[in-house]
């Protein structure tokens, strides 16, 4: 593998969006400005072509391995090369490229023992990667085009792409990493940048709290991590995933065959405290809290970043790790049902959010949880399926609401606006088939990966399959809810308060939303009130802030020409949107005929993770389906062993099929009931429960929860070291720093007068005194 | 050339240096005046890159064993004038008739100036060559006293004057305590040559493996060279003088007050605890008085202490607080002392005097860019008691804090420069300061001396409260309301102008702010200074090459064969080959009357052969 451009070049992955950072941030300032995305839009765009031309050539090379050429991955020039061969047939696609010894302690003959540590700057090339570089690099990049157009004339617009740089840097290491310190690395550099770009707006206090908020909420997380990498490395004595050498001494391969006790007892706490990690990067109960406040960053930032990269670096590492994990059955059960939990919980909070970005937010929680339930259930295939394609279709929705929020002039409050079908034409298409992905409506890309996490959870634990139906129930009824309320119906546009020209139906919906209504009805009492009167156009066409928004109905065409001073839907914008909606659509047919699983199978973590998993089945673990794995192979000699098997399989995936789609048309259709057909019924609903509204509009109090269990009695002892600290430590500091003020005080009074002959006295005093040590 | 002729080269230049300066010094013209300093400058520059070029590693003596060279003198040398040089910089007369600079005005006297200058630095060079008590006195006094004369004509004023005769008065009183000490030291021993006194010590030493035991009448006079050398030190309890004579004297004589007679005095009383310990040539093994050490490290811990308290407590003219600031590292160079004086292992006596040799270099270097920021600060006007405004004295740049606030906002260059050199004297990392004070800390914790370290320690913290302020000054405190007005009425008040009433704004002199003067000569002194100060400290081959200057300086002289635990020879010279011409005789034929019949023959064939 080493002979191909990507691989040859593959720091150039990393290094170019790095570059383009420090192009934009060093020079943005004062030079670039308004061309600040160049650089990024360079860097990101080299290295995700150099991503797909990897993922390419791969995916040739796959096909020569099936065709007997074994072993073809030859030889390295660094010594640690070659294909990663399971020990337990198959051909694997792997290759460590390792640049140089990045931290280097102890002699290089006492490796693998806690002696010799060795993390390498090196990367691993396997389908995983090469899948995880194309979606990162990818989606980034048409993240980046998106951003040039949202972010136009921005404070810090040079800031904001230097940032994005810098975070497809850390991204890509933390992908292309060959060991735990690599992922370590980019694991805390995109928590930097996620940091860095939620507090993008400091001068707002809810941004910089939101941002304090996220980075401390994954120090929890990442504490966990670093033990659990620790442990690792205390227990096997590397911290390398492959050693790419017969031997075999990476430490995955060494994680399958544990060779003493304290490995043994180690593996069984290594998952947990990786785990930790994982929940915290990637947004999981009860280290959720933080996701939802992180939509305070701008749009595309919530859209890469929060949705369709960052946050799935859990899913990556215990995809990767796989070793470490499928042996461990508590661990795996605590991560699907973690995952279920949270999936349910998040969709359920999503049922009853306002702000677009918060739906999404939730909606993005829930979806990861769904990715964790397919690693929990040992269908590592399925959630990286899924993790594709929620990239791209939450990536897609994120930036058409970016879109939105963009012609609303920052407004996303959805009480406040409905039917702009006709303001946005083109991202209400878009808008409604990000929508349809995410509700898994059939044939679309989110029902194929939803549907194998289903079947994976089917084959574990029938209630579990139901529960992610419930779930898969309500993120069809939430997104549409959006779609239906935002994008259907009568058009109304919202006003700011103080406008000369507020309209009676903007005015009546704004003082419900500010009278603190919760009643999402602001807008349709008063159309319930006046139906004919749906058009603010008026109105909402004087507005300086740049909402120039109705145009009635004559804005579907070609708009812009009359009163076009502001185009709402500028193809910078739209474009990227376009290609992502098209994967949105077509990323299901990744599976067609398992060719993603059959791909990602190649990758040592997934063949040798099934070989791990399949051991501990023997052993009495679950049971587990190689095609989950990617292993197609051995599901074939596993068929021919037991036809029954097969055709239970085969039916049970048509039937989970079948029903899936029923559970996401059923979705739909109340979404429909409920918030177009009579917009009233949800209100009816909603008051019938009031309880249950209450604990969804605040989030099952679990923010106030944590002030209250952490927060608070931390700030209390806080200040209780504080003033501790004043009093008792800052005291005796300022007593002892008076000492030499008060002794040197006294000797200028005394010693120092200023006479010659007191001088010389004195001197001549000293002089005595050294004498007598002759005494001494 | 012959080799005792090329060790004296530096000093035989700068006497003929200083004699044709002495010379010049008759004529009134300026033209005459502004070429003093160039022919000052060259001198010491050629005499710098003459020791640095210097192989070294060759031990030179004359027949008489009064004078003796090795890496250790010759890094001495090569340390005096190189910052000589910088001092020649700093008190460059600039103005129109050459009678001075901004902080200094000897008026015609160019010329005597900077021979005695040079003179002094001579005296250093001396100390670091003599072998003998003669000539070890010789050079201390030539050290000092032109520095009496140098304080006195530095300015014209009264303050000035005061100074020098405070100065030369006590100094004289000093040399008097150290010319008892010699005188008893001879008494003693009836020797006059070093060695000779130390293979003495040697010998009558109870145990010839222990400690050398100088009797107690010799014991005596050792004490009275201590406190001798100890007032060029500074060091408690001979340190009154520092703070008046610090304060009158002009900027740069200040400067090199705090310098050149220290390392005269630090040179003298190394060589005293060598020959107190009995340090023979050809024997590497020898150990100072517990007396000796004992004193040494009380008097390093008061000199370090009653430095920094004192410089602590100073409120109003910085000057005053560099000189205690200057008395406190007195103090952290006895630590070193200390160190090398308590222990007998070669190998850490060794890394003691490095501490020390070291250290000076770093002193040297960032105190003088502290000073030369001073100078190109102009002074502030103070206001009387009823409120009007004093015209500056002559010859006085920055001195107070006053004077400093706000002017590192003002000029930004210069108030970095000076953060740099303070926190270099604090000894904060990424400054020469921090590695000196690294060096000389490790081998007083290795000659088990934790109560001094941590002593250290403390006053270390202690002297970042005046360093601090005075950056804190320059940086936080707002200029004073009068500034602008105050500047022009003390210009108009200098040229003897008509002064308007106390009271007009500042809206009279609305461009106020003149333009600082920025000479080239005091400029380049103090980029010279902090660029080595952050050389040193950043730049860690930089580093290693002064540390390896250091490492074979430790040597008085060639070090035994016997001394197990001696570092590996210098990198720097090969050894010298074995028949190199050394103007050495036979011991019998040396004229030291009072050589005891013991100084046995072949002992000071002294190892040029080795």
């Amino acid at each position: 593998m080493e002979h191909l451009f990507a691989v040859k070049h593959s720091y150039l992955i990393p290094l170019l969006p790095l570059l383009g950072a420090a192009v934009a941030g060093f020079l943005g300032q004062r030079w670039l400005r308004e061309k600040s995305h160049w650089p990024i839009w360079i860097g990101v765009g080299a290295s995700a072509l150099l991503s797909l031309s990897l993922l390419f050539s791969m995916l040739g090379m796959k096909t020569a391995c099936t065709h007997g050429n074994a072993g073809a991955a030859a030889q390295g020039t660094h010594g640690a090369a070659g294909a990663a061969a399971a020990g337990e047939g198959g051909q694997t696609l792997g290759y460590n490229k390792v640049f140089f010894n990045w931290i280097e302690v102890g002699e290089p003959a006492k490796a693998g023992t806690a002696d010799y540590f060795n993390a390498q700057a090196g990367f691993f090339f396997d389908p995983l990667t090469a899948v995880m570089l194309c979606v990162v690099t990818g989606i980034g990049f048409l993240i980046t085009v998106f951003a040039a157009g949202y972010m136009k004339g921005e404070e810090g617009y040079f800031r904001f792409f230097a940032y994005l740089g810098l975070f497809i840097f850390a991204m890509t290491c933390l992908v292309m990493g060959n060991n735990l310190l690599m992922l370590y690395l980019g694991w805390e550099g995109v928590g930097l940048c996620s940091y860095l770009l939620i507090g993008y707006y400091y001068d707002r206090p809810a941004a910089r709290e939101a941002a304090k908020k996220a980075f401390l909420v994954n120090r929890v997380g990442d504490f966990g991590f670093g033990l659990g990498i620790m442990l690792c490395f205390a227990a096997f004595g590397t911290v390398t995933y492959f050693s790419g050498t017969p031997q075999h001494t990476g430490l995955l391969e060494l994680a399958q065959a544990p060779a003493n006790d304290f490995q043994r007892q180690a593996m069984a706490w290594i998952p947990f405290l990786l785990m930790l990690g994982a929940f915290g990067k990637s947004a999981q109960f009860p280290l959720h809290v933080w996701l939802p406040d992180a939509m305070e960053g701008p749009t595309p930032v919530s859209a890469l970043i929060h949705a369709a990269t960052m946050v799935t670096a859990g899913v990556y590492m215990i995809a990767r790790c796989g070793t470490l994990f499928v042996g461990n059955h508590a661990a795996m059960t605590t991560i699907a049902v973690v995952g279920c939990f949270t999936a349910l919980f998040a969709g359920t909070i999503a049922l009853r959010q306002f702000d677009l970005k918060k739906v999404f937010a939730y909606s993005t929680v829930s979806q990861l949880g769904f990715m964790f339930v397919a690693v929990g259930c040992l269908a590592p295939v399925a959630g990286v399926f899924h993790l594709v394609t929620h990239a791209f279709f939450k990536a897609l929705l994120f930036l058409s609401s970016g879109v939105v929020m963009h012609a609303m002039a920052g407004e996303l409050d959805m009480r406040r606006f409905s039917g702009l079908r006709g303001v946005l034409p083109k991202t209400r298409w878009l808008m409604l088939i990000g929508c349809a992905a995410l509700a898994g409506f059939p044939l679309t890309a989110g029902f194929f990966s939803k549907d194998e996490i289903i079947a994976a959870a089917w084959v574990q634990s029938r209630f579990l399959a139901l529960l992610m139906l419930l779930a898969a129930f309500l993120t069809a009824y939430y997104s549409f809810r959006l779609y239906f309320r935002v994008f259907e119906g009568p058009q109304v546009l919202p006003s700011e308060p103080g406008d000369a020209h507020v309209s009676d139906a903007a005015a009546a919906s704004e003082s419900a939303r500010r009278t603190g209504d919760t009643h999402e009805s602001g807008v349709d009492r008063q159309l319930a009130h006046d139906p004919a009167h749906h058009a603010p156009a008026a109105a909402a066409h004087g507005h300086g802030g740049g909402h120039s928004g109705g145009h009635g109905g004559g804005h579907g065409g070609g708009h812009g020409g009359d009163h076009g001073h502001h185009d709402h839907e500028p193809w910078i914008m739209i474009g990227p949107l376009v290609v992502l909606a098209v994967g949105a659509v077509l990323a299901g047919a990744l599976m067609y005929h398992h060719a993603l699983g059959d791909f990602l199978g190649r990758s040592p973590s997934f063949s040798q993770g099934y070989h791990q998993a399949a051991r501990a089945h023997r052993e009495g673990a679950p049971v587990v389906r190689p095609t989950m794995f990617g292993q197609v192979e051995e599901q074939h000699v596993m068929e021919e062993a037991n036809p029954d098997l097969v055709h239970a399989d085969h039916r049970l995936h048509w039937m989970l099929m079948f029903v899936s789609g029923l559970i996401s048309l059923a979705g739909i259709y109340a979404a429909y009931q409920m918030h177009l057909k009579d917009r009233a019924a949800a209100d009816r609903l909603a008051a019938r429960h009031p309880g249950v509204v209450a604990a969804l509009e605040h989030k099952y109090w679990i923010d106030e929860a944590y002030q209250a269990a952490i927060v608070e009695p931390l700030r209390r002892l806080g200040q209780v070291f504080f003033f501790g600290d004043r009093a008792v430590v800052d005291g005796l500091v300022k007593a002892i720093s008076f000492t030499p003020i008060v002794g040197g005080f006294f000797l200028k009074l005394t010693t120092q007068r200023g006479y010659l002959q007191g001088y010389a006295v004195t001197m001549l005093f000293g002089v005595a005194v050294i004498l007598l040590f002759v005494f001494l | 050339m012959n080799p005792l002729l090329e060790a004296m080269l530096p000093e035989v230049i700068l006497t003929v240096a200083a004699c044709a300066l002495l010379v010049m010094g008759a004529s009134p013209r300026a033209g005459v005046r502004r070429a003093t300093p160039v022919i000052a400058l060259l001198a010491l520059v050629v005499v710098f890159f003459y020791q640095v070029s210097r192989p070294g590693g060759q031990l030179i003596t004359d027949w008489a064993g009064t004078f003796k060279v090795y890496h250790f003198a010759e890094y001495v040398k090569m340390l005096a004038a190189g910052v000589g040089a910088l001092f020649v910089l700093l008190a460059w007369p600039t103005n129109r008739d050459a009678t001075g600079n901004s902080a200094l005005d000897f008026g015609t006297e160019a010329g005597e100036f900077f021979g005695l200058m040079l003179l002094s630095i001579t005296g250093v060079f001396l100390v670091a060559g003599a072998n003998d008590l003669v000539l070890l006195f010789l050079g201390i006094e030539l050290a000092a006293i032109p520095t009496y004369i140098m304080v006195s004509i530095s300015r014209p004023i009264p303050v000035a004057q005061e100074a020098g005769v405070k100065y030369f008065f006590l100094g004289a009183m000093a040399a008097a305590v150290m010319l008892f000490g010699f005188s008893y030291l001879y008494g003693a021993t009836g020797l006059i040559n070093l060695d000779a006194i130390a293979r003495h010590f040697r010998e009558t030493a109870a145990d010839p493996l222990g400690p050398a035991r100088p009797g107690n009448w010799a014991l005596l006079a050792i004490l009275m060279l201590v406190a001798g050398f100890a007032f060029k030190l500074a060091a408690v309890p001979l340190h009154f003088y520092a703070g008046d004579v610090y304060q009158g004297a002009a900027t740069p004589v200040t400067a090199m007050l705090s310098f050149v007679p220290k390392t005269s005095g630090i040179v003298a009383l190394t060589k005293l605890i060598f020959v107190a310990g009995g340090s023979v040539p050809g024997d590497g093994s020898w150990q100072a008085p517990e007396t000796l050490a004992r004193l040494l490290w009380i008097m390093a811990a008061l000199t370090m202490t009653f430095g920094n308290v004192l410089a602590l407590v100073q409120v109003s003219n910085i000057k005053r607080v560099l000189a205690y600031s200057s008395v406190a590292h007195s103090g952290y160079l006895l630590v070193g002392l200390a160190a090398l004086a308590s222990t007998s292992e070669y190998g850490r006596q060794q890394g003691a005097l490095q501490g020390v040799l070291f250290y000076l270099a770093a002193y040297g270097i960032m105190n003088a860019g502290a000073f030369g920021v001073l100078m190109l600060l102009p002074a502030r006007p103070i206001r009387s008691w009823n409120g009007a405004l004093l015209p500056t004295p002559p010859a006085t740049s920055a001195e107070t804090y006053d004077d400093l606030a706000g002017q590192g906002r003002r000029h930004p260059v210069l108030g970095l420069c000076m953060a740099t050199c303070c926190f270099s004297l604090i000894g904060l990392p990424l400054t020469i300061g921090f590695f000196g004070k690294l060096y000389l800390i490790k081998p007083a914790l290795d000659a088990r001396l934790y109560g001094l370290v941590v002593i250290t320690m403390i006053n270390a913290a202690v002297s970042a409260g005046y360093y601090l302020k005075i950056i804190a000054t320059m940086f936080l405190r707002p200029e004073p309301e009068h500034e602008a007005g105050a500047v022009a009425t003390a210009t108009a008040l200098h040229a003897g102008q008509p002064v308007p009433a106390h009271g007009h704004g500042p809206q009279a002199h609305g461009h106020a702010h003149p333009p600082l003067a920025l000479p080239m000569p005091i400029v380049t002194a103090v980029a010279l200074s902090v660029f080595g100060t952050l050389l040193f400290g950043t730049f860690v081959p930089a580093t290693q090459v002064l540390v390896n200057t250091v490492t074979p300086a430790s040597q008085l002289e060639p070090p035994s064969r016997d001394s197990a635990d001696a570092p590996p020879a210098p990198a720097v010279t090969a050894a010298p080959p074995a028949a190199l011409p050394t103007a050495t005789v036979p011991p019998a034929a040396m004229p030291t009357a009072a050589m005891p019949p013991a100084a046995v023959p072949g002992s000071p064939a002294v190892t040029a052969t080795r």
